[in-house]
């Protein structure tokens, strides 16, 4: 063996890390999160006697796919042009931002429609679980996961649009990054004060309270639903004007077309 | 019929900044309807840079671009439903089949008849063989092919043909240079072709614009500018001569 040739390999590799540092995600960034994460809900099963612990963790891991797939499919459907050279073929013909972004969207939509069914069926067949007993109030929990997973997938877009394709990975991490304080398998009061104050800020943390009070009280919680709403109306506008400047910054610096 | 006496494409003053870095430092000139225009230049003159700012893909400082007699900026998806674009460096999609990819570009730009434009292009490259297979797995020379296909899926009025044959062997290069200026003739469009073939840029300009470090140096058929810099007893235009004299002489300036 000779160590040069291994040493080359090592320095390949490290010289790849300091400068496309996401290449460390792996090294800390999942793992903590993941302890954080599985922290919460240890410490919420311990507290809880409840009949309905199983659908408490299905419901919202049903939930959170969705608008996980949302999400991701936004960035990711990007990254193929990205990674394909397509970006200034796709931008040199008619298309305007606002129908590429449409149609991204519109395909991201049917996507999960098929998603959803498809984990419906296998929850109800498989593991005894019902989608349909959260009522007329899933199709409004789904409303407000759809439009956040739109709104943070637009986010994201615009980051790797003005910061390159080495942001890429973000499409999969972020999401995961949010799921502590989303309260997606523990309620909001579970976390520490802080993170408390970070979660009423994620629409996703009003939805996931709403899916909870929906099984225990068997009724669907309006506040939570108009807090959702209200704030991914905000969040929309906010991550719609962002890819709009972005995309006048992109233009003007040249990084359109240099993304890869 | 009467021929138009408006430039298809009028460039103006154009100048694009990136940051303290002029890449195009106020080019102007003007492509006729019909006509084939060279444009040349050595490595990181501006010549993508001006065809990125036509297209709209880099924001202009400074400057204007009047397409079809227009201004782009306001009539951005009009004109470029009647453009098209080609580069070697920028291929089609990938995953999708030649056919697959000439379809949703038929339908980005609008094609009423694609199917039978698709095929009829497909025959005219000599690909129809290929309709079915993805472009991955295309050689350079059947990809090159298929991009031209796509650049001329809309009858394009002015196409901008960016290095299009480039890291192409001779053989595949003249082919394709055939069916270029077979397909320019008959539908009359008017073409920016860049190329670092000289002889290329000869067999198919029948004016040529020469910028370096972003400026116009130099203007005229390929015979005026051989003459212009190798004398006047030239009977056969050499782009390539001028070329080199032209480019090292701008870079001792520089």
């Amino acid at each position: 063996m000779n160590l040069v040739r291994v040493y080359a390999v090592v320095l390949r590799h490290y010289f790849l890390s300091v400068h496309q540092l996401d290449r460390l995600f792996g090294v800390f960034f999942y793992p903590t999160i993941s302890l954080v994460l599985w922290g919460f809900i240890s410490r919420y099963v311990q507290q809880i006697q409840s009949n309905h612990l199983a659908a408490l963790l299905l419901g919202g891991l049903l939930l959170w796919i969705v608008f996980e797939n949302v999400d991701t499919d936004i960035g990711l459907s990007f990254m193929w042009d990205v990674w394909e050279g397509n970006v200034v073929n796709s931008f040199a013909s008619p298309i305007t931002l606002f129908e590429y972004m449409f149609g991204t969207i519109l395909v991201g939509f049917l996507k999960i429609l098929v998603t959803i069914i498809t984990l419906g069926i296998i929850a109800s067949v498989f593991y005894n679980f019902n989608v349909t007993a959260l009522g007329f109030g899933l199709a409004l929990f789904w409303v407000n996961l759809i439009l956040f997973g739109w709104a943070f997938g637009i986010f994201k877009l615009s980051l790797i649009l003005r910061f390159g394709s080495r942001l890429g990975p973000l499409t999969w991490s972020l999401p995961f990054m949010l799921m502590p304080f989303s309260a997606v398998y523990y309620p909001v009061k579970i976390l520490p004060t802080v993170f408390q104050k970070i979660a009423w800020f994620i629409p996703l943390s009003h939805v996931f309270e709403g899916m909870r009070y929906t099984l225990a009280a068997g009724k669907f919680d309006f506040g939570q639903f108009y807090m959702a709403m209200g704030l991914n109306l905000i969040y929309l506008v906010l991550s719609i004007s962002l890819l709009i400047k972005v995309f006048g910054v992109v233009r003007r610096n040249g990084q359109l077309v240099k993304l890869r | 019929m009467k021929k138009s006496s408006k430039p298809v494409l009028e460039v103006k003053n154009l100048v694009k900044n990136f940051g303290d870095f002029t890449a195009v430092d106020g080019i102007s000139f003007e492509i006729k309807e019909g006509e084939i225009l060279g444009f040349l230049g050595p490595n990181g003159a501006g010549k993508t840079t001006t065809i990125y700012c036509i297209l709209g893909l880099i924001e202009k400082n400074d400057g204007s671009i009047r397409i079809f007699d227009k201004d782009f900026a306001k009539n951005r998806s009009e004109i470029l439903e009647m453009m098209n674009y080609c580069s070697a460096e920028y291929n089609l999609i990938w995953n999708l089949s030649v056919w697959e990819n000439l379809f949703v570009y038929s339908k980005l730009y609008n094609v009423v008849d694609c199917r039978a434009r698709i095929t009829e292009l497909l025959d005219i490259f000599e690909i129809s063989d290929l309709k079915n297979k993805l472009i991955r797995n295309l050689s350079f020379g059947q990809r090159a092919r298929a991009g031209l296909c796509k650049a001329f899926i809309n009858r394009p009025k002015l196409l901008l043909l960016d290095e299009p044959m480039a890291s192409l062997d001779p053989d595949v290069v003249d082919k394709g240079i055939e069916l270029i200026k077979r397909i320019q003739k008959e539908e009359k469009m008017s073409v920016l072709y860049t190329s670092h073939n000289m002889w290329e840029i000869e067999e198919v300009a029948s004016e040529v614009v020469f910028i370096n470090h972003g400026k116009v140096v130099a203007k005229g058929t390929p015979l005026e500018l051989t003459r212009q810099e190798m004398g006047l007893e030239a009977k056969e235009p050499n782009l390539r001569e001028v070329f080199i004299k032209i480019s090292r002489r701008g870079n001792e300036l520089s």
